[in-house]
């Protein structure tokens, strides 16, 4: 009993490493650094109020990852895991623009561009629902909608770097939590979107650069938690 | 990413030099207006040296001449004269040591610093009183807020300015004090039914010395970043409102 549970491990660690090889191991540094901003959230949660949500976002994406890992490795893969985990992703996905949108609508300062950005918040979430109920797509991978997501995080990312410049430059940027905290969410989708507008063509084309090519989601993942961890560090040292 | 990371760095780059922009402006306004408050405080002080040579020349450099006179012209044969006499330079000695006191309590700010900035503006307004030229209404609401005694002092001084004003211009009859304490701020109003002034009139038509007191008033609010707000007309008195954060 105890032999077979070794070499059940062993196996399993095996392949573990394998597939995180694959993605040049950016996954378990993802993981790291997710698992070390979610204690350090908890840690200081008192002290974090106005980032609060990320520590949700961080929760979610630290159980996404881990799914991921779940199933590819541990799991036997079948279709049934395939479709679970791509009905996991596209909540995330959700999940994630309506976090990182209300962090942008909170951020930023212009009144124009608040309501824009909640018109846009209640319109791409509202369409994303009608898409999955009208055309059955909720169990297809969120490829051209992480697309429009990515545009539109990166395009209201910008209008923060547009306000930073408008307004009087009083704060010292450096020290500035959502300045940390939205140049992670532009390097995340400027990662993100290239990937996903080439996923179909490099799956049919180029199958076998498909997971080193992932890797770049990781490496978005990685730079987002090193800013997020940034900007805890920020804001931690800010006087209450 | 190369890309990415330059736009960064450049965004970076320029919000710095923004920044060191900003706190160099920043630095030179605070400059500027500690110079204004110095320049106030000077202005404040030279007023304050000329109101009290006027106070001494025309009060008790008076008395104490006419005291002189007195003493000067007494006959020692005259016993009728000479006790009148005498009597007379003991009340004239008596009302310059009197406008001494007055001019030395007005000048003294260890009243704002013990007793507070309430207790002196009462001892302002008894002393007043004592005239029985003016009919005083003093009213204050709210929960008192002790502000820096350099702060009460200002705005002590600044009640002076307005009372020294109405007895010297105004020809009022009646005088209000009211004293407003709200959350973030304290109001002031002082108002007289005096002759007034015409505010739409030029600058140049006001006589010197009222626009003086007002400017005097005015500085003084300044210094203290409250809001100030004069108005007056022709035989209609006379008010001076002041708004003060804490």
């Amino acid at each position: 009993m105890n032999l077979s549970c070794y070499k059940f491990i062993k196996t399993k660690l095996k392949s573990m490493i394998e597939y995180f090889s694959k993605f040049y191991f950016t996954i378990p540094i993802q993981i790291m650094l997710n698992t070390f901003f979610v204690i350090a959230c908890i840690i200081n949660y008192k002290k974090i109020r106005g980032l609060r949500s990320l520590l949700l976002y961080s929760i979610l994406a630290l159980t996404q990852c881990l799914m991921g890992v779940y199933v590819n490795v541990i799991e036997e893969y079948t279709i049934e895991s395939e479709t679970f985990l791509e009905n996991t992703i596209n909540i995330f996905m959700v999940a994630e623009f309506i976090i990182f949108y209300v962090f942008l609508i909170n951020a930023i300062k212009t009144v124009a561009i608040r309501k824009l950005l909640r018109i846009i918040l209640v319109t791409f979430t509202t369409l994303i629902f009608y898409i999955w109920t009208s055309s059955n797509t909720f169990n297809e991978g969120p490829a051209t909608l992480t697309v429009i997501e990515s545009y539109l995080v990166i395009i209201s990312c910008l209008f923060y770097y547009y306000e930073l410049f408008k307004m009087p430059s009083a704060n010292k940027i450096f020290e500035s939590p959502a300045f940390w905290t939205i140049t992670g969410m532009l390097f995340l989708f400027t990662f993100l979107m290239p990937f996903f507008l080439q996923r179909n063509n490099i799956l049919w084309n180029f199958k076998y650069l498909y997971k080193p090519i992932y890797s770049m989601t990781f490496i978005g993942y990685i730079l987002l938690f090193t800013f997020f961890i940034n900007a805890l560090k920020c804001k931690i040292k800010q006087p209450i | 990413m190369l890309l990415l990371a330059s736009f960064i760095i450049t965004i970076l780059y320029l919000y710095q030099k923004k920044h060191f922009l900003f706190q160099n402006n920043l630095e030179k306004i605070k400059i500027e207006h500690e110079k204004n408050i110095l320049r106030s405080q000077l202005e404040i002080q030279e007023q304050t040296f000329t109101d009290v040579s006027r106070d001494i020349h025309d009060n008790i450099s008076l008395s104490l001449t006419l005291a002189k006179l007195h003493l000067n012209n007494i006959n020692l044969k005259d016993d009728l004269n000479f006790n009148k006499k005498i009597n007379v330079a003991i009340t004239l000695i008596g009302e310059a040591i009197y406008d001494l006191n007055n001019i030395s309590k007005s000048l003294n700010a260890d009243i704002i610093k013990n007793h507070g900035l309430l207790n002196a503006i009462e001892n302002e307004l008894d002393m007043l009183m004592k005239t029985d030229l003016y009919e005083i209404k003093y009213d204050i609401t709210g929960s008192p807020v002790f502000m820096s005694s350099e702060k009460e002092l200002i705005l002590f001084r600044i009640i002076q300015e307005a009372i020294n004003n109405i007895i010297k211009h105004s020809k009022a009859e009646k005088i209000t004090l009211f004293i407003k304490y709200n959350i973030d701020r304290m109001e002031l109003l002082i108002e007289d039914n005096g002759i007034g002034f015409s505010t739409i009139k030029f600058q140049e038509e006001i006589p010197l010395r009222i626009t003086a007191g007002l400017n005097n008033i005015r500085q003084r609010a300044k210094m203290l970043n409250s809001e100030c707000f004069i108005d007056s007309a022709i035989n209609k008195g006379t008010i001076v409102k002041i708004s003060i954060p804490y």
